[in-house]
């Protein structure tokens, strides 16, 4: 080789050389960057976001001994309303106030919200594909570092396999102040007021007992009474249904206007027909009318047929 | 029937597709740089970690990262064998500097490639949909860049093999050691 081309090749080298050792010190300039945002922010960060979904987490599973399913505390979770619910949801259950079916008719509400929305449903279940997850490495790994006990590895183990969401859904339409019990002090108010529309009705008379129950006449029918219970059941769940915006005033102004023209209508038919007629506010009782009085009895001939 | 005539492929703009372009990086240490900028940004850097931390094993990370570099025309595939160590072990470190607990690879060696593309879809949905909205940000699209990679990430790819001597440098820099093969030897 001549003294040409070796020095030729030693500048070359040495260029070549004094790339890397750039790269080498742009290498180190950017771990050194990495690490700074690691110790001042970065490590503070995944900390904050690991707690944040330990507690969402906690959440769904608490919702779901309320009797929340997994779908539909999770679609709560995403939509940011589970926190107060669960919160609510436990205040109501230690003051023994909680509305027997709130959770199960909110929840049954959801589910059908989802899988009847193709987006939705998708946005739920990419967080339940977890679910799927069996294996060690497939567990939060950071949680298991932090902990020794079996009991509680297979537990946390347990919510690092359910999903936890934490991306915003929108807001779940429905009455989120329901949830307590109609008070027995409501309900009863509740029961004088259909047993004084459905006396005038039916012609018939009741009384109220000393602890304030309502007492129909013994001539009463017990189609009547059937009825009066009834009714007041409906009232009762109605009020309490978070899926509708009726307070125990409303919900007893609708059942009661629901039935205001069905005079002459036996109390069996109104039996039958009192959901169609609530849901529907023109509802028509007229073809259901009979000919002859229904009395106190609350029965009457045949309704009339061309 | 439903292939394309002969001739097609002449009737489209030429160096349209990116894989008809020269890649924009030729040097693997380059490419290293490359990489590491793009990984240590404050905003992939936080979904990355998290993203391990829920079981993604830094191998498939790896290669999910070096796939999308090839996809977008940012080096070729011969550098993507030669850096792959490199960009491993700098993943690896960072996740140990962050406290993470992380994986190298599944600890299933025997699962078929199927298999492990399937869990990783799942891993990495799971990540995409526990991300809080208010950090959708360039590391949450990272995340959907991999998720859409993983069906063309060769799993095979070798991430934890010998440093290359042309990297080798370089690779001290993010925390690799470089282990000297016999033929380094003398």
């Amino acid at each position: 080789m001549s003294f040409k081309r070796l020095v030729l090749a030693g500048s070359v080298a040495k260029a070549y050389n004094e790339q890397v050792a750039e790269k080498k010190a742009l290498a180190s300039q950017i771990n050194a960057g990495k690490r700074e945002y690691l110790f001042k922010a970065g490590m503070q960060k995944i900390q904050t976001r690991r707690e944040s979904l330990k507690a969402s987490r906690e959440r769904i599973a608490k919702a779901k001994t309320f009797g929340f399913s997994t779908k539909s505390a999770r679609a709560l979770e995403m939509s940011g309303q589970l926190e107060f619910e669960v919160e609510k949801v436990e205040t109501l259950l230690n003051n023994g106030k909680l509305s027997e079916n709130y959770v199960k008719i909110l929840s049954a509400s959801l589910e059908d919200k989802v899988d009847g929305d193709e987006a939705l449903a998708a946005a739920v279940s990419k967080g339940l594909q977890g679910d799927s997850f069996k294996t060690e490495e497939e567990m939060s790994l950071g949680l298991i570092n932090s902990m020794g006990d079996l009991n509680e590895l297979q537990e946390q183990f347990l919510k690092t396999t359910e999903s936890s969401g934490r991306t915003r859904l929108p807001a779940f339409q429905y009455s989120s102040t329901k949830g307590p019990r109609i008070e027995l002090s409501d309900r009863r108010s509740i029961q004088a007021q259909l047993a004084s529309s459905l006396s005038t009705m039916y012609d018939t008379s009741f009384s109220i007992n000393n602890v304030g129950d309502v007492v129909f006449n013994q001539d009463a029918s017990p189609d009547v009474q059937i009825l009066f219970n009834n009714l007041t059941e409906k009232t009762v769940n109605l009020a309490e249904d978070p899926t509708n915006s009726f307070s125990p005033v409303s919900a007893l102004s609708t059942v009661i206007s629901s039935i205001e023209n069905s005079s002459s209508v036996p109390a069996t038919t109104v039996l039958e027909k009192i959901d169609e007629a609530i849901t529907t506010p023109s509802f028509n009782w007229e073809p259901f009318k009979v000919t002859g009085p229904t009395g106190s009895n609350g029965g009457g001939s045949n309704p009339t047929t061309d | 029937m439903d292939g394309p005539i002969p001739g097609q492929s002449l009737t489209k703009t030429p160096r349209n597709a990116l894989y008809e372009r020269a890649p924009e990086i030729v040097e693997p240490n380059d490419a290293i740089v490359w990489h590491m900028e793009k990984l240590s940004d404050p905003k992939r850097l936080d979904n990355l970690l998290f993203t391990l931390e829920y079981g993604l094993p830094v191998k498939h990370a790896t290669q999910a990262a070096l796939t999308i570099a090839v996809a977008k025309g940012i080096h070729n595939l011969d550098i993507s064998l030669i850096i792959a160590p490199v960009i491993h072990k700098f993943i690896a470190s960072t996740a140990r500097e962050a406290g993470i607990d992380y994986l190298d690879d599944f600890k299933n060696a025997g699962m078929k490639e199927q298999e492990e593309k399937e869990k990783l879809g799942l891993l990495l949905d799971k990540a995409i949909s526990e991300t809080p909205v208010e950090e959708r940000d360039e590391g949450y699209e990272m995340l959907g860049d991999f998720a859409e990679v993983i069906p063309d990430v060769d799993t095979g790819l070798d991430t934890e093999g010998e440093i290359s001597p042309e990297v080798q440098e370089v690779a001290e820099e993010v925390g690799a050691k470089p282990q000297r093969g016999l033929m380094a030897r003398g």
